[in-house]
């Protein structure tokens, strides 16, 4: 087909669009209806009985904070990502890692600082398993609200934008497992709550490549 | 990379116009986008074939993300941001079909070299290429046998350079197919 064809085809063919809107307000809404899901959870499993004190802990109040912030800056880059020519630069993709990997840090550091000998039969128990299993539980909806709204734009990086949904749905689903979860051990958390996390965002890029519309 | 100041708020004006379902706007902004990305495209690509056809993958492109363009913000990036990804669509792809070409081809040159016993084209072959779509047939007939060039093919049929390589591509693939039946 000559490209001047073409040109006539897509004009005849063309029909009016509903502009997408502007990165950060799909951001918001995004996360606000994640964080409903996330809350809802978190109300359906309870809320652990000591977190009063913990509120009052460095640890854990840094630690929630990284999270969320990972959470809302990978929302506002896949959205970012999600229109063709508005990222600034690579730091747009980037900018989640850090408060990730400084919470993996933290976790090192604090796992460093009480240390004691790894015990299997501890990492292994149920509560473990079933906090994996809640944070999945957690982070199905938003996730499934974060692609639905990624698909309806024009993101050109699938993997990125994949990873970056699944970041933003996994980190607000940790940040409210925080709330529930009776453990604070940083073993417990590297292990059962850290560590899915990775791995949801790493199959959230592979969903990426194959559900995200290829513009 | 760019656009001045007053055609990129022309660009930006047609599509507003174009996404609220405009279809003459809409046309004359791909009509002069098209002659500057063709300009881009072949500045990068080279070949004029090759570069009509990736223009026409970024034309389709910027129809089908046409709701996420922002009129507030410049078209030039969005429009380029479109045509850098399509271009490394097809360096990719372009990089792909070398590397199975290598090994179709070699495959094929091993079917085709004459041997003692046989210096015409075996029976199998002649009937595997006859079994062949008439224009995959032509293509690799002159490619491989008359030994003519990508361009010389593509002159002697009427069709463009990347016509010939694809339809050399699919005659290949389907010989081996035949052959590994």
């Amino acid at each position: 087909m000559k490209t001047d064809d073409l040109i006539k085809r897509l004009s005849d063919e063309l029909e009016p669009v509903r502009r997408l809107d502007s990165p950060s307000r799909r951001a918001l809404k995004a996360l606000a209806a994640a964080l409903l899901c996330v809350g809802s959870g978190v109300a359906i499993a309870g809320p652990r009985p000591d977190l009063t004190a913990c509120a009052t802990r460095p640890a854990f109040l840094t630690e929630i904070l990284l999270i969320l912030f990972a959470a809302v800056s990978a929302a506002v880059s896949a959205f970012i990502l999600s229109v063709p020519g508005l990222e600034k630069g690579r730091w747009t993709r980037w900018l989640p890692a850090l408060p990730v990997a400084a919470w993996g840090a933290l976790l090192l550091l604090r796992l460093k600082k009480d240390f004691a000998p790894l015990d299997l039969d501890t990492l292994s128990a149920a509560p473990g398993l079933h906090c994996a299993r809640a944070l999945l539980i957690f982070c199905f909806l938003p996730g499934l609200v974060m692609f639905a709204m990624l698909r309806r734009a024009a993101p050109l990086k699938l993997g990125w934008s994949g990873s970056l949904a699944a970041l933003s749905a996994v980190g607000l689903a940790a940040a409210g497992l925080q709330f529930c979860c009776l453990s604070s051990d940083p073993a417990h958390l590297l292990c059962w709550h850290f560590t899915p996390m990775l791995g949801l965002v790493a199959v959230g890029a592979l969903l990426g490549q194959w559900l995200l519309r290829r513009t | 990379m760019g656009l001045d100041s007053n055609q990129d708020r022309r660009f930006s004006e047609l599509m507003r116009s174009a996404q609220d379902g405009d279809n003459a706007a809409y046309e004359i902004l791909l009509k002069e986008v098209s002659a500057i990305l063709r300009g881009f495209i072949t500045a990068r690509i080279g070949a004029r074939d090759a570069a009509e056809d990736v223009l026409q993958e970024v034309l389709l492109s910027m129809h089908k993300a046409r709701h996420s363009y922002d009129p507030v913000r410049p078209f030039a990036p969005w429009m380029f941001a479109i045509g850098e990804h399509r271009l490394a669509d097809h360096w990719r792809r372009s990089r792909r079909l070398a590397e199975r070409e290598t090994t179709l081809e070699d495959d094929l040159d091993h079917f085709l070299a004459p041997n003692e016993d046989d210096m015409g084209l075996s029976d199998e072959l002649s009937s595997a290429l006859s079994g062949l779509p008439e224009k995959q047939r032509q293509v690799i007939v002159l490619l491989k046998l008359e030994g003519l060039s990508i361009k010389e093919a593509a002159s002697k049929l009427g069709i463009s350079e990347s016509d010939v390589k694809v339809s050399a591509h699919r005659g290949y693939e389907a010989l081996r197919r035949k052959f590994k039946a």
